[in-house]
């Protein structure tokens, strides 16, 4: 018994897979420590508050808290019909919604233009009914945004509404309750982490989404300019402005990852 | 049996899985009516059916005369909310993220009460059950009893006519059961309506109801009073939860005025008093069963030789199953086992008298 390995005793990894491992978190790490190591510390603030920047910051704020709302709004019935309503052809939606998750996000960004430029299949008749257009516009930025966020949302919420305990709601049933108030009374309160962290997902790719966006709505300085669109733009022009922004993505995923760490990282 | 009109008359046919469900159900007033049953016999599936969660196929569900079901042919269910029926689901399931008094409140508030009339309703039921102090608490916070207490009320606020309690007392430990168990008998004797209680323990069945509906693999073995139903088990299963033996067999003259009982085919002849008739069960308590080393030398007028398959402990009697000229199981106590050196395939001699069976048609 003491000679072979018991399940409590820890064997040592192996050397090659330690040192695999350690080159990987180093591949991730330096440019990270190469971001802080370039940064111009002293003129970070003036660097932010270039009016170019202000504008950038602003518009990216707008966009994707926008996004966020849109992705909320319109992932959430989608995230419960998937979850509790068998359909034909579910699987099929449910692919759809989740493809931007892995298409470049250019592609995103041309599938759009497609569909709702002023000339698109659908943008034609927004413009021609409602002059209405997408294309080169804020809207079109908060469109290309919502694209490639709801997925972060619906996914995560779907997984929320499937592992919770339903028995709940046969409970508020049992006691009176339509629908409608077990999902506001009962289901919403019992699935609101998977919401915030859903949310909060969905805004961080909002907030960094480039391809799709400089695609479909262009980069138009104070109307599609966000964020990382300014950083690509400016490297050229202001590095130091274009690393103060990195900066300040870098601090927000952080958090990002911070607030979510129960949920992505287990508790440790 | 009962004056009183009932409140709940269903008869419940559906078809779920390798379930076959098929029963009758008629429940008075006041009346607290135990499902007992093995697992898997249907009987959450019967309460889904009655709360609304599960639509049946066939047959009916009225409750003061009004069908909330008529079976797949029948127009629409009426959905779960709408049913003047109150569920103490197992494991209570209190809203986690509501405290006590919210979760009480639940039900009136979703049945239209104004938030006011709602508390003051939830926090009445909440002193009537003891949990006064534990208004404010999260249901993550009190005890598995307080919980208990806190779901019952929870039900009963609504003001049900129908009261369904889905296993109440499985998920407490031995000590708190006794105290929530009395707790519940008197609010269940103060309650107006019909009580279903589904339990798989024979305690809670005699301690807690008037009737008690066996449910065997979605069928009813055997439906009584409670007295009726420990004096004269119908099944195997109903035996075997009241530890006593239940013999079926075919009457016939035993010769000399005798009059027995083939059980088994012929394997084992029982002896009984009086003249019996056709197929007969036959009620046997372990311990009115004599062993014996020697072929005894008594007046019992069923002697049998038996081998011993095994032992029980039960409190301070040992169980002992026999087999051989019959299957039975003895009570006797556990010096008797050392004085008659009795071990595990050991041949011992059992004895019965005939008055001490008790006969009824099978």
């Amino acid at each position: 018994m003491s000679s072979a390995a018991g399940p409590t005793r820890r064997r040592r990894p192996p050397l090659l897979v330690v040192v695999v491992s350690a080159v990987t978190i180093a591949v991730f790490a330096l440019p990270l420590a190469g971001l802080l190591g370039r940064a111009s510390w002293s003129t970070l603030i003036d660097d932010l508050t270039t009016p170019d920047a202000v504008d950038s910051l602003r518009l990216s704020l707008i966009c994707s808290l926008a996004a966020t709302a849109l992705s909320v709004l319109f992932g959430l019935p989608l995230a419960w019909l998937l979850a509790r309503v068998e359909f034909p052809g579910r699987s099929l939606a449910r692919g759809l919604v989740l493809l931007p998750l892995v298409l470049p996000p250019v592609v995103g960004g041309v599938a759009l233009l497609s569909a709702f430029s002023r000339r698109g299949i659908l943008g034609e008749h927004l413009y021609d009914w409602f002059g209405l257009q997408l294309t080169f516009t804020t809207a079109g930025a908060i469109l290309a945004e919502t694209f490639v966020a709801l997925p972060f949302f619906v996914i995560t919420v779907e997984a929320g509404l499937r592992s919770m305990d339903r028995r709940y709601e046969d409970v508020a049933s049992s006691l009176g309750a339509d629908r409608w108030t077990v999902f506001r009374r009962v289901t919403l309160p019992l699935v609101a982490p998977s919401l915030v962290a859903g949310a909060v997902l969905s805004w961080a790719r909002a907030l960094g989404e480039f391809g799709a966006t400089i695609t479909f709505a262009g980069n138009i300085i104070g109307r599609t300019q966000t964020l990382p669109l300014a950083v690509y733009l400016q490297l050229e022009s202001d590095p130091d402005t274009a690393i103060a922004l990195s900066l300040v993505l870098l601090v927000v995923s952080l958090t990002v990852i911070v607030s979510l760490r129960d949920r992505w990282l287990g508790a440790s | 049996m009962t004056a009183l009109r009932a409140v709940l008359a269903a008869e419940i046919g559906l078809q779920l899985g390798t379930l076959d469900l098929d029963i009758s159900l008629s429940i008075a007033p006041g009346e607290v009516v135990a499902l007992l049953g093995p697992n898997g016999a249907g009987k959450t599936t019967v309460l889904r059916s009655l709360s609304g969660l599960q639509p049946i196929d066939r047959g009916h569900i009225t409750l003061d005369d009004t069908a909330l079901d008529r079976g797949r042919d029948g127009p629409m269910p009426q959905p779960p909310e709408q049913r003047p029926i109150g569920v103490v689901f197992q494991d209570y399931l209190l809203f986690p993220h509501l405290s006590v008094l919210d979760n009480v409140a639940f039900g009136p508030r979703s049945r239209g009460a104004s938030r006011r009339e709602a508390n003051a309703a939830a926090l009445a039921w909440i002193e009537r059950v003891g949990l006064a102090e534990h208004a404010a608490a999260k249901p993550s916070a009190i005890s598995g009893g307080q919980a208990q207490r806190a779901a019952l009320a929870r039900a009963l606020a609504t003001e049900p006519r129908l009261l369904l309690l889905d296993e109440p007392l499985a998920a407490l430990d031995a000590s708190t059961r006794a105290t929530v168990r009395r707790d519940l008998r008197r609010h269940l004797d103060e309650f107006e309506g019909a009580t279903v209680l589904v339990t798989h323990d024979a305690l809670d069945a005699l301690a807690l109801a008037d009737r008690v509906v066996i449910l065997e693999d979605g069928s009813v073995t055997q439906d009584g009073l409670i007295g009726e139903v420990t004096d004269r088990p119908r099944t195997p299963y109903v035996a075997e939860l009241l530890g006593v033996n239940l013999l079926r067999g075919q009457a016939r003259d035993g010769g000399n005025g005798d009059h027995v009982i083939d059980v088994d085919g012929a394997r084992s002849v029982v002896t009984i008093a009086e003249r019996a008739e056709g197929a007969t069960l036959l009620l046997i308590r372990p311990n009115s069963i004599s062993l014996h080393r020697n072929r005894p030398d008594s007046s019992a007028r069923n002697q049998w030789h038996c081998q011993i398959s095994g032992f029980d402990l039960l409190g301070d009697h040992v169980r002992v199953r026999l087999g051989g000229d019959i299957d039975l199981v003895a009570e006797v106590t556990p010096s008797a086992v050392g004085e008659l050196g009795l071990v595990e395939g050991s041949s011992v001699w059992a004895s019965v008298k005939a008055t001490d069976i008790t006969v009824y048609p099978g």
